[in-house]
């Protein structure tokens, strides 16, 4: 496999309307997405870039730590020109950046901790026209080819894919407090986002290259082509009403009023199971 | 709206749960809207349920013998679906295998499939494919996506699509009658299904769409933790449960007859196996019931429960962020809490 550039997908994790935005920088499948970029970089020999779409105030702090991890470029593309964008447009400016990269290989987070949706990677896949594999766990490099894992739910699924491919990472796995104490942390915030990625973080950071900052029109991506869709972005509501639990006095009232709410009723009968049993629907 | 569509991913002749259950949301939609109700079948050829095309004529297959076998197969998935709501039934044929359900899999000729229906709506069964499948196939169609919402009505009666965001305490909302293009939603399980009649139209849809080769399935194995994505009571066993009362989160899951998680702090202890950690990340759950021990309710761990679930909290600090998001909750120590609630549990099944 040619080295061409391995691209890894970052956003800074977006505090709660009206909250500071101090508390982690990566969310937890975003650094599990920088992990994989850096391991496959090492085992491919390949350059790693982040990239980010947003503000600087915002998301040239998660490019700093993808560059002190090891990443060789890090990249931010200003989208001021366009207003509040949906998953495709988001997508479009992000495959325009993956073309001008000229990677084969794009690793994103599989879903993000505040949005949740987790669209982002396969819409640029189907934008740059090429496979894409969401949940993924593990990556292996196997000749050209690569060798992902993929956590299904209730499924362990192992998959072999040619590039180029997206990968959508899902966190690292909760590794016991005794094996990560085991390894030195880069840095308190960043020891949890990239736990496997270490070694290449040495031969690489040496010398910390600074965050380009690339404009829309660099990329050839006319800011009115991905502005139109906000009525898909949705309207954005704090939710009100309960205003905490109700607290009861003892367990046996806290049974007895899930009782009475009907929650501990038996699941109902699982229909496609009586179906196969000849019960009917 | 003119049609709604539901995939349905089907094992042999027997819809899946899941997807009956989002059979039943499209067909209150449709109901609601006129739309028409298509559920639509992506089929191997030449696997289990046999060739589409002999539905249509299966009266005239002779009674016993291969054929007429996988023809009344056909028939009962046919009369499953238009017993859950559907007007039409559509095959679609596939190239490869229709399993595991991913884009690579089945995408290109579900989405075929939508470039001739044009539905304004699809609805995917939230199962561990949907997320694979969903998000690039409302990329492929130019498709607002909405991802696991709970299904509200709006002042005008019409239909919200509302997810849970930033862990909780924000909704974004999206009104069905404010897009102006078509929408794939994926919808978890334990919604109500529907029930239809006999007599669904049975469409066989000729679509052009290769799998994705690039793509190879090497093997697929069961995982620990299988029965948590559709369990309807789950106990989740947080940072406040020790390795010495965590039998007793496992004994209350058994009672209440559900699974048990843990969040990713104990998971990190060691104490809770890694496959059963609930959180952004890992496992995301749907339960009807949530029963969270010691778990502080940190936006990354909630993010991963769907909105729809009511929350109790048992937690010994009376300030603790869960009890301000759950419905029930009880202020005290596990290792007091919990034996008394099994035992309520007992005393009210004896």
């Amino acid at each position: 496999m040619a080295a061409a550039p391995i691209a890894v997908l970052l956003r800074r994790l977006q505090a709660r309307p009206g909250a500071t935005e101090e508390g982690e920088v990566l969310g937890r499948c975003e650094g599990g997405a920088l992990s994989v970029a850096l391991e496959l970089g090492a085992r491919l020999d390949a350059p790693v870039v982040a990239i980010s779409v947003g503000p600087a105030r915002r998301e040239d702090r998660v490019l700093a730590v993808a560059l002190r991890a090891g990443c060789g470029r890090a990249m931010r593309i200003d989208d001021s020109e366009v207003g509040e964008i949906d998953y495709l447009g988001v997508a479009q400016i992000l495959a325009a950046a993956i073309r001008h990269v000229g990677a084969r290989v794009v690793v994103a987070g599989d879903r993000s901790q505040d949005e949740g949706a987790g669209a982002v990677g396969p819409a640029i896949a189907e934008l740059l026209d090429c496979s894409h594999l969401t949940s993924v766990r593990r990556v292996a490099v196997e000749g050209d080819a690569l060798v992902a894992v993929r956590d299904a739910g209730d499924r362990v699924q192992r998959f072999r894919l040619q590039p180029p491919v997206v990968l959508c990472v899902q966190a690292p796995p909760a590794a016991p407090a005794a094996a990560a104490a085991a390894a030195p942390a880069l840095d308190d915030d960043e020891a949890e986002a990239v736990p496997a990625s270490r070694r290449a973080a040495k031969k690489r950071a040496r010398t910390v290259p600074t965050i380009e900052e690339v404009e829309l029109h660099d990329l050839g991506v006319e800011p009115r082509a991905v502005s139109p869709r906000r009525t898909s972005v949705g309207k954005l509501r704090q939710v009100r009403g309960k205003g905490g639990a109700s607290l009861a006095g003892s367990p046996e009232e806290l049974i007895e009023r899930l009782r009475a709410d009907r929650l501990l009723e038996p699941a109902p009968a699982d229909p496609a199971a009586a179906r196969r049993s000849g019960a009917g629907p | 709206m003119a049609c709604v569509l539901v995939h349905i991913e089907a094992d042999g002749d027997t819809p899946g749960a899941t997807s009956l259950e989002a059979l039943g949301e499209g067909r209150r939609i449709a109901s609601s809207s006129g739309a028409t109700l298509y559920a639509l079948v992506a089929v191997p050829r030449g696997g289990a349920v046999g060739d589409p095309r002999r539905v249509a004529r299966a009266e005239t297959l002779p009674p016993f013998g291969a054929e007429a076998a996988t023809a009344s197969a056909h028939q009962r998935l046919v009369d499953a679906l238009g017993q859950g709501g559907a007007d039409k039934v559509v095959f679609v044929d596939l190239d490869g295998p229709a399993r595991p359900a991913l884009w690579a899999t089945i995408g290109p000729a579900l989405a075929a499939a939508c470039a001739q229906l044009r539905p304004a709506l699809v609805l995917l069964p939230a199962t561990a494919g949907s997320h694979d499948l969903g998000a690039r196939l409302a990329a492929r169609l130019g498709a607002a996506y909405v991802a696991e919402p709970v299904l509200e009505q709006g002042p005008r009666g019409e239909v919200v699509l509302s997810r849970q965001v930033y862990g909780g305490g924000w909704r974004r909302r999206t009104s069905l009658e404010d897009l102006d293009r078509a929408v794939v939603v994926t919808l978890p399980p334990h919604r109500a299904e529907a029930r239809g009649s006999d007599e669904a139209e049975v469409l066989l849809l000729e679509v052009k769409a290769a799998t994705d080769a690039r793509v190879k399935l090497l093997d697929d194995g069961a995982a620990d933790g299988a029965g948590l994505g559709r369990a309807r009571v789950v106990v989740v066993a947080g940072g406040g449960v020790t390795a010495a009362s965590w039998p007793l989160a496992e004994q209350l899951a058994a009672a209440l007859g559900g699974e048990l998680g843990a969040t990713r702090a104990l998971c990190q202890r060691g104490v809770a196996p890694p496959a059963r950690e609930i959180g952004v990340g890992a496992r995301h759950v749907a339960p009807v019931l949530y029963v969270v021990l010691g778990a502080s309710g940190s936006a990354a761990h909630l993010a991963a429960v769907s909105p729809d679930a009511e929350i109790v909290a048992v937690d010994k600090d009376a300030d603790a962020p869960i009890l301000r998001v759950a419905s029930y909750g009880i202020v005290g120590r596990i290792e007091d809490v919990v034996p008394r609630m099994l035992a309520a549990l007992r005393q009210e099944r004896a």
